[in-house]
């Protein structure tokens, strides 16, 4: 998109936004709009990601067109954006020139919804009202009536359930036939001789209304005044300023809440024109259900239970069984020695060989590990949390942990990034950017790659712990949770900047559609392997040059003083870290070979699981933070962790040992 | 001064000079130096507020009492609120603030203030306060008026009277949640975090939030 879109232009198709607030279905219409494609991009200068489709329409309509482009667009509360999420939507809406808009509205929180159908109507947008979740409005006795809304914004109104197909025919039929909503609103004089002022100081025409402009200035929007003025040189921004801070004189608080307040007079009145509530009978079974999930005792055996299934099904089936399967039966005994054929019957030099096939191999090792290990662990992760997000399950689980997580310096909502952490530390990094402060992003990052360890690992750290010793897998799970609480709570100590505010909308519990489940985790799975797959062979190709180069020997022959010294474990155990490295179920399994020959006694592997759960997960984790948070910081984090780990190795042999615990 | 004020003020002197000796005539002449005086009595008698026997003294008819400890306890509760929440230095101008506060706060205005001021009980020369029906209903449950949203407890239902905010961001975020003033809202549960529920929304938030939502307990 270019940067002067803003201004009136005609696109060739056209395009059709998705908006409404968080949570409210927008992605599952979009999927039912546009089939499973979507291309999702990054929003240029954020971490924010739009995702875009090609809806087919049954109905020409006035349009002309067959088609259109369907953008869905972040969840907002508002367009006079307040958070990163909002001002991209609000840059959509008047960068793209959209010929239609599609409100998402949750049927039984309309009059958040409405609040955004009049800054619609203000902005001058056509738009066509999606009343979705109705089954839960009417459950909860909350009664629209559609008909008379309708009448009174002047705008097609269709109730639906999106997740279960419901009103989406519906919708397909009447997407080209948009309306701009009928609300105006008027603000007290003082505040529309503001918003006349800068209207006539406003050049060129806007793809949006110059009121919405001038009152998204007057509320406040100080990065829309710099946007302007690059696209309208002859925009003068001190006079506008000064408008803007006569009219805030006037008034004792702040202009936003005295538009805002206005706006919910009227869209107040137009609620109780057409929705009445009645008094539902007793609590529903799934309410109770809810209830206990956030109980602050009850809570936490489901939090245990939760937990032992994902084990279950991501670590036992998923990284155990499938991984198995697909890593040496698939890749193992058909694939790459199919693949060593082919390159060998062409006549490929030696040295291609052995990138491709070799120990370190981008065939043999890089795309084993994306596809036979990652995929179905991050598959089957996906599965999982798709189950946990579409029931209501995850932000009940930031109401239990938001106490501890603000002590560690995060808040609830850094619950996400930590479980997914348990499937996969790479594509956790990835989901810190839900988090809102810089510093909430680099706290969840260290502790990522400090103490949480993924499926693959976890996999293999029973299978040799388990069979070994509880006592051991009990030190160790201890000693790890132990400094992730430690680190964490210093890191918020020592780490600038502050936390965000802890609120989080709780759904009501939700029976989760598989069907929905397997096109989320379908499109999950693809944004991580698009992610991910090149990180995986980049780190495979390092660590192939490393050994040709012969200096991964050199560093194995660094790495053993340390560990022998300080960490008291014998030298061989030098490349299951390195390799561990890359692959951190394989330095897992590494040990598992070296305890069976008898090199290590049960002191040093417990000792070596620790530091190995403690290390840097693998090569693509780093280049994720890398990617993430630059190279400064990555670098710290890496360093920072390596040294840690290390200690931490330390002070566990000499209290292991001093207390004779084996 | 209007003629119901005069009859107020009349009322208020009654009672406490009776609260130590006989009233006459003379000594409501004395204090007042008014010869409208018997004018004002001869309504006091037609309101059934006050008696007066043969040797011209003078007493409160139980409707008289009543009236007159609703005066004193407006005037007293208007001391202890100017003195000790509005800090008034002044003690003349307090004074004076008090005995025009007595004639114009009503019932209800009158109750808050009381509960606001945690129902004291004596004014601050020492004086009791004459209690009021919220004092009775005040001892069970002693929470303010207005209170932070985190101070409810759970099950409590609240309407939000204002919202303090630093950061206008945060102020932003919860009024377009719909949580605004005048918005009625529930205390679900307290821990491990607090959950709020008003309308058809469920929210958990910080305490933090919580202690600058103010709410009127409903």
């Amino acid at each position: 998109m270019t940067s002067n879109a803003i201004l009136k232009s005609k696109k060739e198709t056209p395009c059709i936004i998705l908006v409404g607030n968080a949570n409210v279905g927008k992605s599952v219409i979009f999927g039912s709009l546009t089939g499973t494609y979507a291309d999702v991009s990054n929003y240029p200068g954020t971490t924010i990601d739009i995702t875009e489709g090609e809806v087919r329409f049954t109905n020409f309509g006035k349009t002309g067109f067959d088609k259109a482009r369907l953008i869905d667009s972040p969840g907002i509360n508002s367009l006079i954006p307040k958070s990163e999420d909002e001002r991209v939507t609000r840059d959509l809406l008047m960068e793209e020139n959209p010929s239609g808009i599609i409100q998402v509205a949750d049927a039984k929180n309309l009059k958040r919804s409405l609040l955004i159908t009049s800054q619609l109507a203000e902005m001058g947008l056509p738009i066509l009202l999606v009343l979705n979740m109705f089954d839960e409005a009417m459950e909860r006795g909350v009664l629209i009536d559609i008909e008379k809304l309708s009448s009174i914004l002047g705008i097609k109104a269709i109730p639906s359930v999106a997740t279960e197909k419901v009103g989406i025919t519906e919708l397909k039929k009447t997407l080209t036939e948009f309306s701009v909503p009928a609300i105006s609103i008027s603000y007290d004089k003082e505040i529309e001789r503001g918003i006349e002022e800068i209207i006539t100081h406003l050049p060129i025409d806007t793809s949006i209304s110059k009121r919405s402009i001038a009152i998204m200035l007057i509320a406040g929007d100080t990065m829309l005044l710099s946007k302007l003025t690059k696209l309208m040189p002859s925009l003068n921004q001190e006079v506008i300023k000064k408008i803007i801070e006569k009219t805030a004189h006037k008034f004792r608080a702040p202009l936003n809440f005295v538009i805002n307040r206005e706006r919910y007079r009227i869209v107040n009145e137009i609620y109780d024109r057409c929705v009445t509530t009645q008094k539902t009978s007793a609590e529903h079974f799934r309410d109770k259900i809810g209830n206990v999930m956030i109980h602050p005792l009850l809570g936490l055996p489901i939090v245990v239970f939760v937990l032992f299934i994902m084990y279950e099904l991501v670590g036992a089936l998923g990284a155990g069984v499938v991984v198995n399967f697909l890593e040496k039966t698939v890749f193992g005994k058909y694939i790459i020695p199919w693949f060593q054929n082919i390159l060998q019957t062409i006549g490929t030099p030696e040295i291609i060989m052995q990138m491709l096939t070799g120990p370190y191999g981008l065939f043999s090792m890089g795309l084993t590990y994306a596809v036979a290990i990652v995929f179905p662990i991050v598959g089957f992760f996906f599965i999982f949390f798709g189950i946990l997000e579409d029931s209501g399950y995850l932000p009940r689980l930031t109401i239990l942990s938001n106490k501890l997580f603000k002590k560690i310096g995060l808040q609830g909502r850094a619950v996400l990034p930590m479980v997914l952490g348990l499937g996969c530390d790479t594509m956790a990094t990835l989901t810190t950017r839900i988090l809102e402060t810089k510093r909430e992003r680099i706290i969840a990052t260290l502790l990522l790659a400090l103490g949480v360890p993924c499926s693959a690992q976890l996999g293999v750290i029973m299978g040799i712990l388990g069979g070994i010793s509880i006592k051991a897998l009990l030190i160790v799970v201890v000693t790890v949770i132990l400094q992730l609480i430690i680190v964490g709570y210093l890191a918020a100590k020592v780490i600038p900047g502050k936390s965000s505010d802890f609120l989080s909308e709780i759904p009501p519990i939700r029976i989760p559609k598989i069907y929905n489940i397997l096109i989320k985790t379908y499109n999950r799975v693809i944004w991580f392997m698009k992610e991910a797959v090149p990180l995986f062979m980049l780190g495979t190709f390092c660590l192939f040059l490393l050994d040709k180069s012969g200096f991964l020997v050199h560093i194995e022959n660094a790495a053993k003083p340390i560990l022998t010294g300080i960490l008291n474990l014998p030298p061989e155990t030098a490349e299951a870290f390195i390799v561990g490295f890359l692959r951190r179920d394989f330095g897992a399994a590494g040990l598992f070979r070296l305890a069976n020959k008898g090199y290590l006694d049960i002191t040093q592997i417990t000792v070596a699981v620790t530091v190995m759960v403690l290390f840097i997960p693998c090569i693509a984790h780093l280049f994720v933070m890398i990617k993430e948070h630059g190279m400064k910081v990555a670098m710290a984090i890496a360093v920072f962790v390596t040294v840690y780990a290390t200690l931490t190795g330390a002070v566990l042999n000499i209290i292991l040992r001093g207390l004779n615990v084996f | 001064m209007t003629n119901n004020q005069y009859m107020e003020e009349i009322l208020q002197l009654i009672e406490t000079i009776s609260e130590s000796a006989q009233v006459k005539i003379e000594d409501l002449k004395k204090y007042l130096g008014d010869t409208e005086i018997d004018d004002i009595l001869k309504q006091l008698i037609e309101a059934e507020t006050i008696l007066i026997d043969s040797t011209n003294n003078i007493s409160l008819t139980i409707k008289g009492k009543k009236e007159a400890n609703e005066i004193i306890r407006r005037h007293r509760l208007a001391e202890r609120l100017l003195f000790d929440v509005l800090d008034i230095k002044n003690e003349e101008k307090a004074e004076k603030q008090a005995c025009d506060f007595e004639h114009i706060l009503d019932k209800e205005v009158t109750d808050n203030i009381c509960t606001l001021l945690g129902h004291p009980k004596f004014c601050p020369d020492g004086k009791p306060i004459p209690p009021g029906e919220c004092c009775s209903q005040g001892r069970k449950h002693i929470s303010r008026i207005v209170s932070p949203l985190s101070a409810l407890s759970v099950g409590e239902k609240g309407k939000i009277a204002y919202m303090l905010s630093g950061e206008h961001q945060r102020l932003d975020r919860l009024f377009s949640m719909g949580l605004l003033p005048g918005t009625t809202v529930r205390i679900h549960q307290k821990t491990p975090s607090l959950v709020i529920c008003f309308e058809e929304t469920t929210l958990a938030m910080d305490d933090e939030i919580a202690h600058d939502i103010f709410v009127r307990k409903i």
